[in-house]
């Protein structure tokens, strides 16, 4: 496993304002595949996620992405990784305006041709509704634009926080056909659930088991 | 009858206008500092979010004494000759909506914000760009701030008075006006220009609750 | 995030005052002298000035006169902070005391009238027809046995400072006493106020006859004496850089032209003139009775 292609938590402690530290000694690395952290509702897993997708900086340790710690590193570099990274909530945000416009956004933003809206939009299913106010989805069509507009721009890490909840199983079914084709493709892909997810196994890399706070069990597969 | 209707309409334009530019400089800093303030949440910017809150409630009578002060011929801005000026009431009444801007931008934005900013910043946008994106998500709730503002700067009377002089045809304004014919004796056109003021500030009111009734159903 | 946001705060309010004084200077920047006017609002309300302004600009079209109406003692404080180039005021004590501190010079008496003392129609004091020092002590009596109220504006006005002046000549002071109201607002709203509670108040005349209509329950019992000759002077500010174009509009005033302009004005309206010329009395009498005034 190369170093420069992974995303690595060393002894994390994180706390909201003066609470107590709600992760605890954290050290977990994250690299092509699926990674799965699996516990109950508040173990922590959300607070895992943005912490390893760089949105929030952890009180104590160090968060290394290709071999930089990013919070000791110069604006710039730190923008240039952040790119690499996203991070899509349980109940993603879209913007106003239409699907289209909520794919095309990580484009618009990088200054890349927008030529391939149409095709990821296809892809995951979202290709007839491009046009359609983003108001009148409903949460699974919402969960698919958000993951369509998190791999348009071919992200290297991507994590993604409960990708299953409050989808039919239909839904489900397809998101979970998405995740492993693009694991295949050398992305890393961390899903945080409290739920039985079956990927299929040569895909999963890694399971980590996370209560209250401090991860308990790793299972490795690869 | 002729002359009074286009002198009604002159002051009225001019006041639109007076407090169109407070508006528009409250605005230039009112809303940077309010994206600073929600996104750093630290002691400091809760005690400037409490001060502004505080600030919103100024008498403006004291603001246009201070202010005054300032542009007198004797005071520290004397020699800028701003004294008795459209621009020298713009300016007072900017500062005068500032806290009215800050404090509804930051309370309405902080919710949105954290949504907003988390998704742009984790898409690739720069703090710039996700700033960009927060005004765009949160426009509806940024022109009530505005309005509200603009309403305000419409209705007051102290700064308008006191550092604009009341000069017929150069700065008087409909709230000076209804003073001065208050003076004057002429109640009913005080009346009437009560009506003038209280219709531009009704549209204003009620344009706010449509875009407020429109933003809730978002 | 903060350096970076403080940098565009900082270049939108440079850029947004940039923009708005740029603006401002066009708007302005006709060549025309801009002749600040500080004056009593008794005075403005009643249209005068801007009748005699309009006049003065047909012959002068590059000077343009702005009047900001405000109360006498506040005028001659503008006046020191140099805000001014010129004040139309009716206070000879304080006009006196700011004279000696050098703050306004070269003073013409340019009209005169008369303060009223204004009462109830019963006239529960007993005042009508009196000299105005003996009303007052009529009406401080009727106040002590409870028979009558008083209004005063209580705003250093030209207005409050005769009034008390007269308070001063009979030996007395009402402040602080039950009926002895002060308003600390303008003529017009002190007037209402005495409508109201059917109070005896001292008032200009010119404000008084604006208003009458609106003032039922008062009437003028007290209008003879010296001591409520009101004298309207104007004064240059040492402060002012227009001293010239302001030594102009006071000569206009003064002229032929000017004066009979005031003569003539409120007669239409009110049966009656709101001032009187200076030459319809003697000018030494006026500086005779304004040292009298300023006297005290």
């Amino acid at each position: 496993m190369l170093i420069d292609k992974m995303i690595t938590l060393e002894n994390v402690w994180f706390s909201y304002e003066d609470e107590h530290y709600v992760l605890r000694n954290i050290s977990l690395s994250v690299c092509e595949g699926v990674t799965v952290i699996k516990g109950p509702n508040g173990s922590g897993k959300t607070t895992l996620l943005k912490i390893a997708s760089l949105l929030l900086k952890p009180k104590k340790g160090h968060v290394i992405v290709e071999g930089t710690s990013f919070w000791s590193a110069s604006r710039s570099v730190r923008e240039k990784l952040r790119r690499k990274v996203v991070y899509v909530h349980e109940k993603p945000y879209l913007f106003k305006g239409t699907v289209y416009d909520n794919i095309a956004y990580p484009l618009k933003i990088r200054g890349y041709d927008l030529s391939r809206v149409v095709d990821v939009a296809k892809e995951f299913g979202v290709g007839k509704i491009l046009n359609t106010n983003v108001n009148e989805l409903s949460a699974g069509m919402r969960q698919l634009v958000a993951l369509a507009r998190t791999f348009v721009f071919k992200p290297k890490y991507v994590f993604l926080d409960e990708p299953l909840a409050n989808l039919d199983d239909e839904n489900k079914s397809r998101i979970i056909r998405i995740i492993e084709k693009y694991a295949r493709k050398g992305i890393a892909i961390v899903v945080a659930t409290h739920m039985n997810i079956n990927f299929r196994k040569e895909i999963v890399s890694k399971i980590a088991f996370m209560n209250n706070g401090v991860i308990v069990k790793v299972s490795k597969y690869k | 009858m002729e002359g009074l209707y286009q002198e009604v309409l002159a002051i009225t334009l001019r006041t639109l206008w007076i407090s169109g530019t407070a508006t528009i400089l409250a605005i230039s800093w009112s809303i940077p500092l309010s994206l600073i303030l929600i996104s750093s949440k630290n002691r400091i910017s809760i005690f400037i979010q409490d001060f502004f809150n505080a600030l919103i409630s100024l008498p403006t009578v004291v603001l246009g004494l201070a202010l005054y002060l300032i542009l007198s011929k004797s005071g520290p801005l004397g020699f800028l000759g701003l004294l008795y000026t459209p621009l020298a009431i713009s300016i007072g009444q900017s500062i005068l909506i500032t806290p009215i801007l800050v404090s509804m931008i930051t309370s309405s934005f902080q919710k949105l914000r954290d949504e907003v900013w988390e998704t742009a910043i984790t898409l690739g946008a720069s703090e710039f760009q996700a700033s960009i994106a927060l005004l765009r998500e949160g426009t509806l709730l940024l022109i009530r701030a505005i309005l509200a503002g603009f309403n305000r700067a419409v209705g007051e009377l102290g700064v308008a008075l006191i550092v604009g002089g009341n000069i017929k045809g150069f700065t008087r304004v409909l709230t000076t006006t209804i003073a001065l014919e208050l003076t004057k004796g002429n109640f009913e056109l005080a009346i009437y220009l009560g009506i003038v003021l209280l219709t531009l500030s009704t549209i204003v009111t009620v344009a706010i609750r449509s875009l407020g009734l429109r933003g809730a159903y978002r | 995030m903060s350096s970076k946001a403080l940098i565009i705060i900082v270049l939108a309010i440079v850029l947004s005052v940039a923009l708005l004084s740029l603006a401002y200077m066009l708007f302005t920047s006709e060549k025309q002298v801009v002749l600040r006017v500080l004056t009593t609002t008794s005075l403005y309300a009643t249209g005068l000035l801007d009748r005699l302004a309009e006049e003065f600009s047909r012959e002068h079209p590059n000077i343009v006169v702005q009047f900001i109406a405000v109360g006498s003692g506040e005028a001659l404080r503008k006046a020191e902070l140099g805000d001014a180039d010129l004040v139309l005021v009716h206070a000879p004590s304080l006009e006196r005391k700011y004279l000696e501190k050098g703050v306004i010079y070269c003073g013409k008496i340019f009209a005169y009238n008369y303060f009223v003392i204004v009462g109830p129609r019963n006239d529960p004091a007993n005042i009508a027809g009196l000299d105005p020092i003996e009303a007052m002590k009529k009406i401080y009596e009727a106040g002590e046995r409870g028979y009558a109220k008083f209004v005063s504006r209580g705003d250093n006005s030209g207005t409050h400072v005769r009034e008390r002046m007269l308070w001063k000549k009979a030996g007395l002071n009402p402040k602080g006493k039950p009926w002895y109201i002060e308003t600390g607002s303008g003529m017009s709203q002190t007037l209402m106020v005495a409508n109201e509670y059917s109070a005896y108040t001292l008032s200009d005349i010119g404000t008084y006859l604006k208003f009458s209509s609106k003032l039922t329950e008062l009437k003028v019992l007290v209008d003879k004496g010296d001591i409520l000759v009101n004298m309207y002077s104007a004064y240059l500010v040492r402060e002012s850089k227009n001293e010239k174009y302001a030594k102009m509009f006071i000569d206009f005033i003064v002229s032929d032209k000017g004066q009979e302009i005031i003569g003539c004005y409120g007669r239409e309206e009110f049966g009656r003139p709101l001032f009187y010329p200076v030459k319809t009395a003697s000018i030494e009498e006026l500086k005779r009775m304004w040292n009298e005034l300023a006297e005290e």
